[in-house]
């Protein structure tokens, strides 16, 4: 059953593994280059009591980083929801709507043993890219949580620490059972995504804050 | 148990049905499949084939009734499975995936899994094994998948019509195929296929099992059935007679016609011609039968 599991999704996890590739190196680079000119100018300003404000400083380094700051949030934010919508959500839906599951219920395979592994491939997966998602956009964000001393805003909270991965396993999780209930792949994907915006807008704006 | 064991049917039902909601998919069926017979599942669309199958495969429980298949009650569990080799209506797998791969696939997801024998059958038959199964031919993919379940090595084949979507020449290699799997068999197989292509059918089958509106109407050894329906043609008489039963009547104002089952093959009566009929006017009499209002004229000009 590994077998089957890993030759089914084993396109998915290579984009997967290819777009990881191109946000890491992204990642590595900017991030570096953020930290330094971070320690070089607005770090060395607010070591000296001399200067009372270091807005200036704070604001040109938000400016020439604040794209690249988009960029590894928007990421860190919207791999969960791609995670479930391509590799949650068409998981069950797509055997079903060819037919392929009545394929594998007649080899000699129990469908628990089908069901869990198929489900624990896509689980550890989603996780792993998770946390590997997570490692990078919070090691880019040291230098953005220095110069803001926080890290519980909206849109900083989300990037960090173990959220990417919790955010990785909960969507993918969404769009399998939605795979499973609805055996349509279109529903499964548009419902999936209506729950993350739903998700998204209600945990940001009323939760959150408390 | 033991007397189980003994049975020398691979299929035994008894009154199974299957109900959707308020729909009954397959009513009453009480049908007997000797062991190494090759069956033909006769009947019009949506009189409960798909279903019958699927019940025998486990791949949906009855509503009702009981059946067992190589004397086991159907069930989800490996052992149960392994043993039977089924082929799904739209002849389901992986389009993004080619013949080799499935075979691996079927080494495992099988204990008992022959890979050798599918390949050999395949690369006699020239089917590429390297190209996605979705690349093929209709009948390149009904003979992937053939291979596909004789490879598990089955006692009993189920195949739900494999040939329907098929041209003429696929359709007949198709068959060709399947003679091939059963006589290599030697008997240890035994083979149930759905389909309304009689014609088809004949060639490899015989054992017959019509099913009309869900009930079966007939299960028998197609030489038996031969013998025992006969057209009956004469002037217009009572026909009451407790020597047949009477499948199909038809009436012109001058004469009778009587598609008869008899109750004893010996039957003679001056008052009647008695006339041969083939399997397919047969079959024709018996979804005839099951139809509510039979209107003769037009079943009477029906020409499969």
């Amino acid at each position: 059953m590994n077998w089957l599991a890993w030759r089914q999704h084993r396109k998915q996890f290579m984009i997967f593994g290819l777009i990881l590739f191109v946000f890491a190196i992204f990642t590595v680079l900017t991030g570096n280059h953020y930290w330094h000119e971070y320690q070089s100018t607005l770090a060395t300003c607010r070591q000296n009591p001399a200067n009372p404000s270091c807005s200036d400083i704070e604001g040109s380094l938000g400016l020439s980083f604040g794209a690249f700051l988009r960029v590894v949030y928007v990421t860190a934010i919207g791999v969960p929801l791609v995670l479930g919508l391509f590799l949650g959500s068409p998981m069950f839906s797509r055997e079903y709507e060819e037919g392929t599951n009545k394929l594998v219920w007649t080899q000699s395979v129990s469908r628990r043993r089908w069901l869990t592994v198929k489900l624990l491939w896509v689980i550890v997966f989603a996780a792993l890219y998770g946390l590997a998602i997570s490692l990078l956009a919070s090691w880019w964000a040291r230098t953005t949580n220095s110069i803001n001393q926080s890290r519980f805003d909206t849109g900083q909270f989300d990037v960090q620490g173990i959220m990417p991965l919790v955010y990785s396993v909960f969507f993918t999780t969404i769009g399998f059972t939605m795979s499973a209930w609805f055996r349509k792949s279109i529903l499964a994907i548009g419902i999936t995504l209506g729950l993350f915006i739903v998700f998204q807008a209600s945990v940001g704006e009323w939760v959150r804050p408390y | 148990m033991s007397q189980q064991t003994l049975s020398k049917n691979a299929i035994e039902t008894k009154g199974l049905g299957k109900r959707y909601r308020s729909f009954w998919a397959l009513k009453d069926c009480s049908i007997n499949i000797p062991k190494g017979s090759v069956s033909a599942l006769v009947g019009p669309n949506g009189a409960g084939k798909t279903t019958l199958l699927k019940l025998l495969v486990s791949l949906s429980s009855p509503s009702e009734g009981s059946a067992s298949v190589l004397s086991k009650p159907p069930s989800q569990k490996p052992e149960y499975i392994s043993e039977i080799g089924y082929l799904a209506q739209e002849i389901p797998m992986y389009s993004r995936l080619n013949a080799k791969e499935h075979i691996t696939m079927g080494q495992h997801l099988n204990d008992s899994w022959d890979s050798d024998l599918a390949t050999q059958r395949l690369n006699e038959l020239s089917i590429p094994l390297d190209r996605p199964i979705g690349k093929l031919s209709g009948g390149q993919r009904a003979q992937v998948a053939l291979g596909l379940a004789l490879a598990k090595k089955p006692k009993l084949l189920l195949l739900d019509e494999p040939v329907a979507a098929l041209d003429p020449l696929a359709r007949v290699d198709f068959l060709k195929s399947l003679a091939r799997a059963v006589t290599d068999a030697d008997g240890e197989l035994t083979v149930v296929m759905s389909s309304h292509l009689l014609a088809d059918l004949e060639r490899v089958c015989d054992h017959i099992v019509i099913l009309a509106s869900g009930e079966t109407q007939l299960c028998d050894d197609i030489e038996n059935v031969l013998i025992s329906h006969k057209l009956l043609v004469g002037k217009r008489q009572d026909t009451a007679n407790d020597e047949y039963t009477i499948i199909q009547q038809t009436d012109t104002p001058k004469e009778t016609s009587l598609l008869v089952r008899l109750n004893n093959a010996k039957f003679h009566n001056s008052r009647w011609h008695i006339r041969d009929v083939d399997m397919e006017e047969i079959v024709l009499a018996y979804m005839g039968q099951s139809r509510e209002k039979i209107d003769i004229k037009a079943t009477k000009g029906v020409k499969l």
